[in-house]
């Protein structure tokens, strides 16, 4: 990407966090839609990602990232330091 | 309110010994201990609550020495974690959970003609608590999760934290080193937080009661999953949880 200065910089992608507990989530745009809109979904079909705490992701649910942020659940990380 | 009667108790468990089939009666109380509030020119008497609760519990039923049931279980005379389900041995429904119920009378009773009957009287230490089914006292084969349809919604969260419960009455680990139960909870049904690990179990009967402070979200659920590798593993357990 190029700033109006015309220097490059990188793109920027997704934020990475740490997860400080253990998490899980869709990470299906679709059925995270349909939860959201008060589906009941079985965890079976709900194709859940499982993350240790400790990891680093740059995935998780944006709707969740504010109450896991408020309540210490995840913190916020350099992208680089996915691993 | 829905009336319920003798086959809805569904489980009865102190520290994963699982002795429902054994017993004809239980018998809970909790109580609030009052002082007697009253001075020179009231009158009519006043009490006042003193800040302390109290529980009893007893039991009634049939004598069994099968390992693990109701006589192993009496007569070590032990303090135990306990779980009664009165209302249904089902995700949602509340149980009854004591952090320390203290075997203090065990009677074997034999009688021309009869089955032998074993009765028993406990002092309840610590908090009695009023809790929510998030897994139902059933066997599972293979690590899963209740969360989404099977998931717990209080509709709320609260802020002071609570207690869960995970009793543990069988435990074929097949090569796997432990189990692992967790109540989880959410804010959103979508992601999924670890609340509280209990401590994995490697044998049973096994029972703990774990608390935990601050937040709890409105969705909860549990998880179990296998430590190693094996293969026919199976365990039978229940986890519930308790808001405070």
């Amino acid at each position: 990407m190029t700033t109006k200065r015309g220097k490059k910089t990188a793109a920027a992608g997704p934020k990475c966090y740490r997860a400080l507990v253990g998490l899980t989530y869709p990470t299906d745009a679709e059925i995270i839609r349909r939860i959201q809109g008060g589906e009941s979904i079985p965890y079976e079909e709900r194709g859940v990602k499982e993350v240790p705490a400790g990891a680093v992701v740059d995935d998780v649910p944006a709707v969740s990232v504010p109450w896991l942020l408020a309540q210490g659940l995840i913190e916020e990380v350099a992208d680089d330091a996915q691993g | 309110m829905t009336r319920k009667g003798s086959p809805d108790v569904g489980f009865a468990l102190f520290d994963g010994r699982s002795i429902l089939s054994t017993l004809t009666e239980i018998d809970t109380e909790r109580e609030v201990v009052l002082e007697d509030n009253t001075v020179l020119g009231d009158a009519d008497e006043a009490w006042a609550p003193v800040g302390l609760k109290r529980g009893t519990l007893s039991q009634r039923g049939f004598f069994d020495d099968a390992a693990n049931s109701v006589h192993d279980h009496l007569v070590a005379f032990a303090q135990r974690t306990a779980a009664i389900a009165l209302e249904g041995n089902t995700i949602g429904k509340k149980f009854i959970g004591w952090a320390g119920a203290i075997t203090t009378k065990y009677r074997r009773i034999a009688s021309k003609g009869t089955l032998h009957k074993a009765e028993a009287e406990y002092q309840v230490t610590g908090p009695v608590d009023e809790g929510i089914i998030l897994h139902a006292h059933t066997q599972e084969t293979t690590a899963g999760n209740t969360e989404g349809a099977s998931s717990v919604d209080n509709l709320a969260s609260s802020a002071n934290g609570g207690a869960g419960y995970a009793e543990a009455s069988q435990l074929t680990l097949g090569g796997y080193t432990n189990v692992a139960l967790k109540v989880r909870h959410s804010a959103d049904d979508v992601t999924y937080a670890d609340l509280i690990a209990f401590t994995a179990i490697t044998a049973a009967p096994a029972g703990e009661r774990k608390t935990v402070a601050g937040t709890v979200n409105r969705h909860l659920a549990s998880s179990w999953a296998y430590g190693g590798a094996g293969s026919g593993q199976s365990v039978t357990f229940m986890v519930g949880f308790a808001r405070g």
